[in-house]
């Protein structure tokens, strides 16, 4: 909303620095910058952040081909033959000189001509940087298990060697004013609608941030509605996942020193479906999802339907059930939401301090809250037994949703509902039920309704959110995400004889 | 026909279907039958019937009305041809007529509510709760209503189950004979269902913003014919549970029949049946109230309409919080009985012939 009402304004944070001098003046503050002046007979000079470029590249392919010539530069021009790096950029825009130092160039001048400037790309963009990510956020059992890493060339590579076609393209922004991060939108030409790469994109470059730490950022800022708990982006590490929306004409944008591909517009219940979805049989798949779907909901009312139904409607409860909840609630001294606030908070604490404590210890927690917790206070009558058998399935069934942000949201969700039901009973739930539809259906993904294929209705799309099917079944794209072209493949039917081998 | 609506603003045509649908479907069905009984008496269930196809009739007519004011509502409609002051007060008096409808529907949903789930919570707190509510609907403006009346139609329909379970219940003698009863009986039986379908008159105000107004109409017929199945469905099941002279004297008769369904681990499905039904009177409130802002803002343009929400709400949280007696409810229900029976069967009527006459403004 005040995205609108700003006016774009060409703010610049850092200092300005008026000539190519007082850039170099400026970064020998830093003790990583590093002027060398090689020859005694030349006043040819490298300037470099040693902390950006690859130093072995300059030890072995510039420094000794300088050695080599030493005498014959005299002209900056002379060094494209001399050294045999691609990229050599002769300039004496200040602004480029700037930038190339950050990217990571050696600059080469002479010391007493102060008006042309070399620019040699060494960059070593993934220094200390992991190798690889197998998806460890997102796993599957079946399916490629990689992921992507906190380098964008690397991530795109990792793309563009998955889906090899020209009609894959990516569009480079540099998005923030400070750090100038690099933002890539990936989608695939003649497949994806052009106004989605639009939004996307006009939404990108109207942003005004100093530094972006991580795509998921970049995501809440492009988001359609920031007031809501619900991510109206998927974020992903699986590299087919990211590949398979691109394929289905859906935006993909993917940043620098992130390892998060921003998958957008997308609708509810993609949410709840995996890649590893479509690796399995279509029965065996659906069944999984449907369980997704199931926990979902069971995570969300469980408890909020418990402390409904025990403050204010234990007529429901049929007379054999009601003895046994009576008989463990008996020596419970609090009314039903304190108990049930009360073990939420701590499940929540669990999970909390289990994603903050190093791996190792992490083991230990869970022993310690999953027994040591549950069994004392059960036994200390703080909590019935079937509270505790409701809120562990509840905690369970919320870890069941694919994506981390989604099932942040289910999580948090459980808390209103359980105020609203300490209140009004199972009116208060059904009221929150009614708050829920009316703002899922206000919230858009890139502009594209949240709710859609389910509200407003479309046809064919309400089978594919809660089933998977057959891939064979899967040769068109949603039409309801308009992309320009409907088809992906047509699938052969088998040609088999009808014999069998064994046929009797 | 040529509106001033956005396109953006505008819904689907098959929207409609669930818009006329969901506004007819309200408090009524939990208590009609006992009241449709005073003349037809087991046959009333032919009255529901033709009422429905009278309905059609004026629902036609309704379509022509819309086709000839300038904006295609009835608001236009009524400043073309009362000029802008008189039509200006006419709006007003429909927004006032819709407003009531809406605060007939909430405080009968409190009633029921606090009769037979809750006797411990008093009325102000429902109302709160539910004006919180009906505020963040309506001030999402008409795509949030129509999803609601979407999902209000789509979910509770799991109810209409409970109708094969009460099936096993039938006694089939209670419907015999077939025509007992002489005109007057089944006139007397009409006009007590006529109330079942009130709510289709809301269109006059929102058909503006339904996309491809020709094809909608094929989905607002639809509607009422899918109204009629359900209520003369309800009634059979009724007729076949109860008995005349038990059905005379039960106030709720479809919450009584549900009370007989029990599952392994719910006792009392009432229960569940009363909380599904907010979903169900969640549109009719809000389409109505939408209206009411609606006839009011295109009269007074000056005035925001989140003031005249407002105070609507206002106006319903102190009539429930501070009339909640049984004569106000009953005033109440004759006033909206009344007022709706002479809104669909004597003023639109009047309009259609007054359209007949009237040259199309473009």
């Amino acid at each position: 909303m005040f995205r609108k009402k700003r006016q774009r304004q060409t703010k610049n944070y850092e200092t300005v620095e008026k000539s190519i001098s007082d850039i170099l003046e400026k970064a020998k503050k830093s003790s990583d910058f590093t002027t060398i002046s090689p020859f005694e007979d030349n006043s040819l000079q490298i300037s470099f952040y040693k902390t950006l470029i690859d130093a072995s590249i300059l030890k072995e392919s510039i420094l000794p081909y300088l050695k080599k010539e030493t005498t014959a530069i005299i002209q900056l021009s002379e060094l494209k033959k001399v050294i045999p790096i691609e990229g050599i950029n002769i300039t004496n825009d200040l602004a480029v000189v700037d930038k190339g130092l950050h990217d990571g160039a050696v600059v080469i001048y002479f010391r007493e001509k102060n008006n042309e400037f070399a620019l040699l790309d060494i960059n070593y963009p993934r220094l200390g940087q992991r190798e690889t990510n197998d998806t460890q956020n997102e796993f599957s059992v079946i399916g490629p298990k990689v992921g992507f890493i906190e380098d964008l060339t690397t991530n795109l590579h990792l793309i563009r060697n998955h889906l090899n076609t020209s009609d894959l393209i990516f569009e480079e922004l540099v998005i923030d004013t400070r750090a100038r991060t690099k933002v890539t939108i990936a989608y695939l030409d003649g497949v994806t609608n052009p106004e989605y790469v639009n939004t996307a994109k006009q939404r990108l470059e109207k942003l005004d941030i100093d530094v972006s730490f991580d795509n998921t950022q970049l995501e809440q800022l492009i988001s359609d509605d920031t007031s809501t708990p619900f991510p109206l982006f998927i974020s992903t590490e699986r590299v087919d996942r990211a590949v398979g929306s691109l394929v289905n004409g859906q935006v993909v944008i993917i940043s620098d020193k992130s390892s998060y591909a921003v998958i957008g517009p997308v609708n509810l219940m993609e949410f709840f479906s995996n890649p590893e979805d479509f690796y399995l049989p279509s029965i065996v798949a659906s069944f999984f999802k449907l369980i997704r779907i199931f926990g979902m909901i069971f995570s969300i009312f469980a408890t909020s339907f418990y402390v409904a139904i025990l403050t204010f409607h234990f007529e429901v409860i049929p007379k054999d059930l009601l003895g046994p909840i009576i008989i463990s609630r008996a020596n419970v001294p609090f009314p039903p939401v304190i108990e049930v606030l009360f073990l939420e908070i701590t499940i929540d604490l669990l999970r909390e301090a289990g994603a903050r404590l190093p791996a190792k210890i992490g083991q230990t927690l869970g022993i310690v809250g999953g027994i040591v917790i549950g069994q004392a206070t059960v036994e200390a009558a703080l909590t019935s037994s079937i509270l505790l058998i409701i809120v562990a399935l509840a905690a369970l069934s919320s870890f069941t949703t694919p994506i981390y942000k989604m099932s942040n949201a289910v999580r948090l969700l459980r808390y209103p509902f359980i105020l609203l039901a300490a209140i009004w009973g199972g009116f208060g739930i059904y009221v929150g039920v009614l708050f829920l539809i009316a703002h899922l259906t206000r919230l858009k993904s890139l502009g594209v309704p949240l709710l859609l294929p389910l509200y407003p209705y479309r046809k064919g799309g309400v089978m594919k959110s809660f089933v998977t099917l057959n891939t064979s079944k899967h040769d068109k794209r949603p039409w309801y995400l308009r992309p320009l072209s409907l088809k992906k493949f047509s699938p052969v039917s088998d040609k088999d004889p009808k014999d069998g081998l064994n046929h009797e | 026909m040529n509106s001033n609506v956005k396109v953006n603003k505008m819904v689907s045509p098959y929207l409609l279907f669930f818009l006329i649908h969901s506004t007819q479907t309200g408090v009524m069905v939990l208590s009609f039958q006992s009241d449709i009984i005073k003349g037809a008496g087991h046959n009333a269930w032919l009255s529901i019937f033709a009422i429905g196809i009278i309905m059609h009739v004026i629902f036609l007519m309704l379509l022509a009305i819309l086709k000839k004011s300038s904006a295609g509502d009835l608001l236009s409609f009524h400043t073309d041809v009362f000029g802008k002051f008189f039509g200006g007060f006419l709006n007003v008096v429909i927004a006032i007529y819709f407003a009531m409808l809406s605060l007939y529907v909430f405080h009968t949903y409190i009633d029921i509510l606090q009769l037979w789930v809750f006797d411990g919570i008093r009325s102000w707190e429902f109302s709160l709760l539910l004006i919180v509510l009906v505020f963040y609907i309506v001030s999402g403006g008409f795509r949030s209503i129509t999803a609601i009346a979407f999902w209000g139609v789509i979910i509770p329909s799991f109810l209409l189950l409970t109708l094969v379970y009460l099936v096993n219940f039938a006694e089939t003698t209670y419907l015999l004979p077939l025509m007992q009863f002489g005109m007057n009986d089944f006139y007397i039986s009409m006009k007590e269902a006529a109330p079942l379908f009130f709510g289709f008159e809301t269109a006059l105000i929102y058909f503006p913003f339904i996309k491809d107004r020709k094809k909608a109409t094929k989905w607002g017929h639809l509607a009422i014919i899918y109204s009629t199945f359900l209520y003369v469905s309800i009634t059979i099941v009724t007729f076949l549970f109860f008995s005349q002279g038990k059905l005379e004297h039960l106030p709720w008769p479809t919450l009584t029949m549900i009370k007989i369904i029990k599952l392994p681990f719910l006792e009392r499905f009432e229960f569940i049946f009363i909380f599904t039904w907010l979903l169900v009177v969640m549109p009719v409130l809000c389409i109505y109230l939408w209206s009411a802002i609606r006839s009011i803002k295109s009269t007074i343009p000056k005035v925001k309409p989140t003031y005249v929400l407002i105070g609507f709400l206002a106006v319903f949280y102190l009539f429930n919080s501070l009339l909640f007696e049984i004569k106000y409810s009953y005033l109440l229900e004759k006033m909206v009985s009344y007022s709706g029976l002479t809104f669909i069967f004597g003023y639109i009527p009047l309009l259609f012939l007054i359209s007949i006459f009237k040259k199309k403004v473009n």
